[in-house]
């Protein structure tokens, strides 16, 4: 259901020319639990945003379910993430100045979704992640692993057919990163694509397969027995 | 430390050249704003201060005071009164007369018309104006002394001190020059054009005013000539010698002119409503609006770097875990926003040293800014810097002093300080712009309704001529081509200042306006009467004793004079009691002159007068050869043709001065001047809060949107299209604008109703005007903010996430 080819990514300022992504080919199938490992600075981030059609790049063919996006307009892939997927980042990006209940509602907000709808289905995502108690707060007065559920809570809402977890444990103490990593391992059994970028090797074992980047290219693909 | 700070705080401007720029921008036009609006009230403050012992020498105005009528001042005074108060107390040290007369003075081949000042020999005793040759003591001490100022002096004779050389007055009086004094102040005194002239020459002023007192006597009403000034002593009460003279001139006036003598200090006149009604409020509503400008560019500036203080957090953060406490950080935020001010003042000063010329020329003041020569301005320009600096950089200084160094450098989720504080100053800042605009709207509106609706006579191509109302001129006028029509009035029919101190039959006392009419004069300015019927030719009356004649009254008077309706008058006497005495502007009148007449129609309610005062009841009567004014009605058609057909008809009036004629339109816009001045003057200021709130939403759109390029790219990772986003950002500057609304809707209307109650006639506060002031104010902020909101709001979210 994604499929790259020969994706490339460059950042140019006047001075310098990175190259982030060089020519990665990468299938996912429907329901796949992928996690994504490198050093700093491989390009994990960069390739987490293409897939989540956040960036475009600069060269290459990107399919995201059955549609040829690689050049599509910026409409189109605002389109095509509203409806299909769910973010959680590293650091958590939950909005200041909205309450918990709020951020979760962010996600529904632009699906049309209908006011008394959408607040069922925040307090089912609240509850699925076990910070229901936690609605009215703010952000900045929740635990770091609370903050992640919320952010969690969020990606899934929308039932969408991928995640994208940019090290969502990465901030986070090992019984919270378990905790995080049991809901994804959840969701991912439900049916829901699921690609992770982490430092882990415990963590990326939870995933069916693991792939590695080094400056930008694949490096090695391990599939792990089911 | 200090060079620590100052070297944070000029890179941080550097980095922030936009937020800097806006900041000292927006801080050097609230300034320039203060700074102007300051010296304009100073000058006003200080006319006339710069004579000596202003602090004991007054003015003595006289005053008249109507039955229902509010008191009429006149700079003038009657001549005698000056040896009366001199005799009659002893602490009045000095009095002196001066009485301004236009003549023409000549010197060779330079000739002009100047005003002269004819004056008591002593008058350089109350008057020590700054001398620059000859003795001023003893100057006007013989006849055909004449004193110039320096500007005279070289115009008429190419040199500062032409002592002993001769001026021509009028071509027939030599007059020799005795003294020369500096350059008065323009717009800066009461003594405008410098040129004096001494009141003991026979064929003064002052003199001429003595021989008619001397045939006349006080019997027959009352002239004023000239203004009488004194000096009281050191230890007199004032308030003891204004009840004393009061008494004196009751005692000396007929017992049908009620009146006194106002004594007004030299450096107030120019602020006593009575003569200049207006002037006070005005100089008020000018302070008010220039510290509502200076207000406004300090909300900009505190905005501004509260706005940004994320941005400085880090700074703060390790100047705390490095040992720094709250103080210090305090008193480094401080300092900085002391720079920007100081920045500011300097473009201040600038600016309003380039711009006060104009000014001065727009408001016809005598503004200066002689800071190197009075270094007290300096003074309170430094303090006022300094206390702007520190209204506008206090809270920001709070506010950053305040964050927490713990969540500060852990790079958790940091609010930006003060966000409650900085929604209601940009509130207050929205206010400000919306009353300005509501009051430009509404000032125009009235000055409009002044020089148009309110006049309610038909005032186009009327040239009016101040001359005799002889019948050889006037019918030589109707035969010019493009005349439509000619008729006589009396002077009151444009100032109404003859009114008469008149009792209704039951006693009632009641002041009721004459104006001398050729009844034609109706026609020609389009006014219908409303009942009865307007004969123009030949039954015109006169108001002589035992006249019966025919009259015209307004409807003010049919109320007044207790008719049920303008048809119940018609054919009615006029129902007033015993001789009314002409008070026409004090001038000699039939005394005992009694209006018998019948009143043969009622006109609506009009006053060419300014609409500060209300209209009184009026009887429009017989002219005669003592009128004053001739209206000329013209075609629309060759108008500078017509003109000089007029103008050479003059000379066959036998009459020696230039013609004196000009348009009723001008005329009515000279009258209002002052309304259209403070229309135009409100006009600029606010298109300066425009500006500054402008400015304040620039910097703020653009300091929010930088705030929120988390909260921009997590929405657009949810799907959030840019028009969601826009929509967003605009809704958040368009929330204030609709609150400040509520704010300024209420105030500005009840500070303006107050303002138009200053007008007898004036237009009613009109909703759509308060709505409109905010549909531009949403626009200004929309337009301005929009830019910015439609920018961040189509970036990819993967570079607002990056930010991060």
């Amino acid at each position: 259901m994604l499929k790259l080819e020969q994706i490339s990514k460059t950042y140019r300022t006047p001075d310098v020319e990175t190259r982030a992504l060089d020519a990665v080919s990468l299938d996912v199938a429907a329901g796949e639990f992928v996690a994504i490992m490198g050093p700093s600075g491989c390009g994990k981030s960069t390739l987490l945003n293409i897939l989540g059609l956040l960036d475009s790049p600069s060269s290459g063919r990107y399919e995201f379910f059955g549609e040829q996006v690689a050049g599509a307009s910026e409409r189109r892939l605002t389109a095509l993430r509203r409806g299909a997927v769910g973010f959680i980042f590293q650091s958590f990006n939950l909005i200041d100045d909205l309450s918990v209940a709020e951020n979760v509602e962010v996600a529904l907000i632009y699906r049309g979704a209908s006011s008394a709808e959408r607040k069922r289905r925040v307090a089912e995502a609240l509850e699925r992640v076990n910070v229901a108690h936690r609605a009215r707060h703010l952000p900045q007065q929740l635990s770091g692993g609370q903050q992640q559920r919320v952010a969690i809570a969020r990606a899934l809402v929308a039932n969408p057919k991928l995640i994208l977890a940019d090290e969502p444990t990465g901030n986070l103490d090992t019984a919270n990163g378990d905790d995080v990593m049991s809901l994804l391992t959840g969701v991912s059994r439900a049916g829901t694509t699921v690609i992770m970028v982490t430092h882990s090797l415990a963590y990326a074992a939870c995933a069916q397969r693991t792939v590695k980047l080094l400056d930008g290219s694949v490096v090695a693909e391990t599939r792990l027995a089911a | 430390m200090w060079r620590n700070y100052f070297m944070a705080t000029v890179r941080n401007m550097a980095r922030n050249r936009l937020y800097s720029g806006i900041g000292i921008f927006g801080l050097a036009v609230g300034l320039c704003a203060a700074l102007l609006t300051g010296l304009v009230i100073r000058s006003e403050l200080t006319r006339d201060r710069f004579i000596p012992g202003y602090e004991r020498t007054y003015v003595a105005a006289a005053a008249l005071l109507p039955h229902g009528h509010p008191p009429v001042y006149m700079m003038e005074s009657p001549s005698f009164f000056a040896g009366l108060l001199r005799l009659k107390f002893s602490d009045i040290g000095a009095v002196t007369r001066i009485a301004a007369e236009p003549v023409r003075l000549r010197h060779g081949e330079i000739e002009a018309r100047e005003v002269l000042y004819w004056a008591d020999p002593n008058a350089f005793e109350l008057l020590p104006l700054p001398t620059l040759a000859g003795d001023l003591q003893t100057a006007l001490r013989r006849p055909d002394a004449i004193v110039l100022n320096r500007s005279m002096a070289r115009k008429y004779f190419g040199r500062d001190a032409p002592l002993g050389e001769t001026l021509l007055l009028d071509g027939l009086h030599p007059a020799t020059v005795t003294a020369v004094i500096e350059d008065l102040p323009i717009n800066g005194t009461q003594f405008e054009t410098g040129i004096f002239a001494s009141g003991l020459a026979a064929y003064s002023n002052l003199v001429r005013c003595d021989r008619q007192v001397e045939q006349k006597g006080t019997k027959k009403g009352i002239s004023l000539c000239g203004r009488t000034y004194l000096r009281v002593a050191p230890h007199a009460r004032l308030s003891d010698l204004q009840r004393r003279v009061t008494a004196l001139v009751a005692s000396v006036y007929p017992p049908d002119i009620p009146g006194t003598l106002q004594l007004i200090r030299l450096d107030e006149v120019h602020r006593f409503a009575g003569l200049y009604p207006g002037n006070q409020s005005r100089l008020a509503v000018t302070g008010a609006i220039g510290a509502l400008i200076l207000l406004a560019a300090c909300i900009v500036f505190i905005n501004l770097s509260t706005a940004r203080a994320a941005r400085r957090a880090l700074e703060v953060g390790v100047r705390k875990a490095c040992g720094a406490n709250r103080a210090t950080l305090a008193v480094q935020f401080l300092g900085e926003s002391l720079l920007y001010v100081a920045l500011a003042t300097v473009i201040a000063v600038s600016l309003a040293e380039l711009s006060l010329p104009y000014v001065n020329a727009f408001l016809n003041t005598g503004a200066v800014f002689d800071y190197w020569r009075q270094p007290t301005i300096l003074l309170w320009i430094v303090v006022g810097a300094v206390a702007v600096g520190i209204l506008a950089g206090a809270y920001p200084a709070f506010v950053l002093s305040a964050f927490r160094p713990r969540d500060v450098l852990k790079g958790s989720t940091l609010r930006s300080g003060g966000t409650a504080a900085r929604s209601a100053l940009v509130v207050l800042q929205c206010s400000i712009l919306i009353g300005l605009i509501i009051a430009a709207g509404v000032v125009y509106q009235q000055r409009i309704f002044a020089t148009r609706d309110a006049l309610r006579v038909d005032a186009d191509r009327m040239l009016i001529i101040r001359s005799s109302c002889d019948a050889p001129f006037k019918n030589a006028l109707r035969a010019v081509p493009g005349v439509r029509g000619v008729y006589c009035s009396s002077e009151a029919w444009l100032n109404g200042m003859t009114f008469c101190n008149c009792r209704l039959k039951d006693g009632t006392p009641l002041a009721v306006d004459m104006t001398g009419v050729e009844f034609g004069l109706f026609d020609l300015y389009g006014i219908k009467p409303v009942a009865g019927q307007i004969v123009a030719a030949g039954t015109s009356g006169d108001f002589l004793p035992e006249h019966r004649s025919r009259f015209v009254i307004n409807e003010t008077a049919v109320r007044r004079f207790g008719f049920a309706s303008p048809a119940h008058a018609i054919g009615q006497v006029i129902p007033l009691a015993d001789g009314p005495t002409q008070l026409a502007e004090f001038s000699a009148a039939p005394a005992g002159s009694t209006i018998t007449g019948e009143i043969a129609a009622v006109v609506p309610d009009f006053s060419i007068n300014a609409v500060e005062e209300k209209i009184r009841p009026t009887i429009y009567g017989g002219s005669s050869r003592r009128d004053e004014l001739i209206s000329v009605k013209l075609s629309g058609r060759d108008i500078p043709e017509i003109l000089a057909a007029i103008d050479r008809l003059w000379p066959a009036t036998g009459s020696k001065e230039p013609i004196n004629r000009f348009f009723l339109d001008d005329y009515l816009q000279n009258l209002y001047l002052s309304v259209l001045r403070e229309a135009q003057a409100l006009g600029v200021f606010a298109v300066l809060g425009m500006l500054l709130a402008s400015l304040g939403l620039l910097g703020l759109s653009a300091a929010t949107a930088e705030r929120r390029t988390k909260e921009i790219g997590i929405r657009k990772a949810m799907g959030a299209e840019t028009s969601d986003i826009l929509r967003m950002l605009l809704w958040q500057f368009t929330r204030p604008v609709l609150l400040a609304s509520l704010l300024a809707w209420p105030l500005s209307g009840f500070i303006l109703s107050r303002w138009l109650n200053g007008f007898a006639y004036h237009v009613t506060l009109q909703p759509w005007l308060f709505l409109a002031a905010t549909l531009q104010a949403l626009l200004i902020t929309l337009v301005t903010v929009s830019g910015h909101a439609w920018h961040v709001a189509r970036a990819k979210p993967v570079l607002a996430l990056r930010y991060e």
